[in-house]
């Protein structure tokens, strides 16, 4: 059964830590893994419905998250996956990097500064187009209609609070701390 | 609301092939984490699962089952990251 998982592949936690307020708002399973096998193994179902953050380090000698991004890009076509590193490079590096990561398959490319309203817009934003992409609903109709508490049926005061939701994301307008 | 789902690693999974999106699973769920779709149910607020297997149970179809996903054993840590 497909079921919303955020992913998040990093050395310390701490996108898993910016990202756990907005899975539990919406709840989405959060899964922070330590292996780029454990990634597969959660990814193995047909039906998966999921955003996966993988932290990479540019010029290091690792070639496991730049395989990875390929082999999801290759194998799992509907999951979004977002590349993170946390190294400060220069513009020209930066856009080499990117370049090279979306021929790769990665749907986003992320570099410092890192802010918790970057991820959480990217997530959300992300989260939302694949769960219209390999679900086929809105998801703002659907979280309206199955929360726990209140009405049955489509509320359209509910729907409207996930308006926000449709907003595009422009990463662009986002604060610096 | 803890996730009993979540703290077992247990999730209702669909034979689709079983499926008659008949709806049932949907409005036996008593935490509503389930959704409807035209064809089948999907488990769209999954950490709202309570792991109750009210929905394995009323399937006519027998066509819920349980899912069983493994914890992330040391052995897997073969990068060197950490959570």
């Amino acid at each position: 059964m497909r079921l919303p998982q955020v992913i998040v592949w990093e050395a310390d936690g701490w996108m898993a830590r910016q990202l756990r307020e907005l899975a539990a708002e919406h709840r989405w399973l959060l899964r922070p893994v330590r292996s780029a096998q454990r990634i597969h193994q959660l990814l193995s179902p047909p039906d998966v419905c999921a955003v996966c953050l993988i932290q990479f380090e540019p010029w290091a000698d690792r070639r496991e998250p730049l395989e990875l991004i390929a082999q999801l890009h290759r194998s799992q076509p509907d999951v979004a996956v977002v590349a993170v590193s946390d190294v400060k490079l220069s513009e020209a590096e930066r856009s080499a990097w990117t370049a090279a990561l979306f021929d790769l398959g990665a749907r986003y490319v992320l570099f410092p500064p890192l802010t918790r309203p970057v991820l959480e817009d990217l997530v959300s934003g992300l989260m939302l187009a694949v769960i219209r992409r390999t679900v086929g609903v809105d998801p703002a109709l659907t979280s309206a209609a199955s929360q726990p508490a209140g009405g049955l049926g489509h509320s359209s005061a509910a729907a409207s609070d996930h308006k926000d939701d449709h907003e595009p994301i422009d990463l662009v307008d986002e604060d610096e701390p | 609301m803890i996730s009993l789902a979540a703290v077992v690693q247990q999730w209702p999974a669909l034979d689709s092939r079983r499926c008659t999106a008949c709806g049932l699973c949907v409005t036996i769920c008593p935490t509503r984490c389930l959704s409807a779709t035209p064809w089948g149910p999907w488990l769209a607020r999954p950490l709202d699962c309570l792991a109750c297997a009210a929905c394995i149970s009323i399937c006519p179809q027998q066509a819920l089952y349980w899912r069983s996903i493994p914890p992330e054993s040391p052995e897997d840590e073969s990068s060197g990251r950490t959570e």
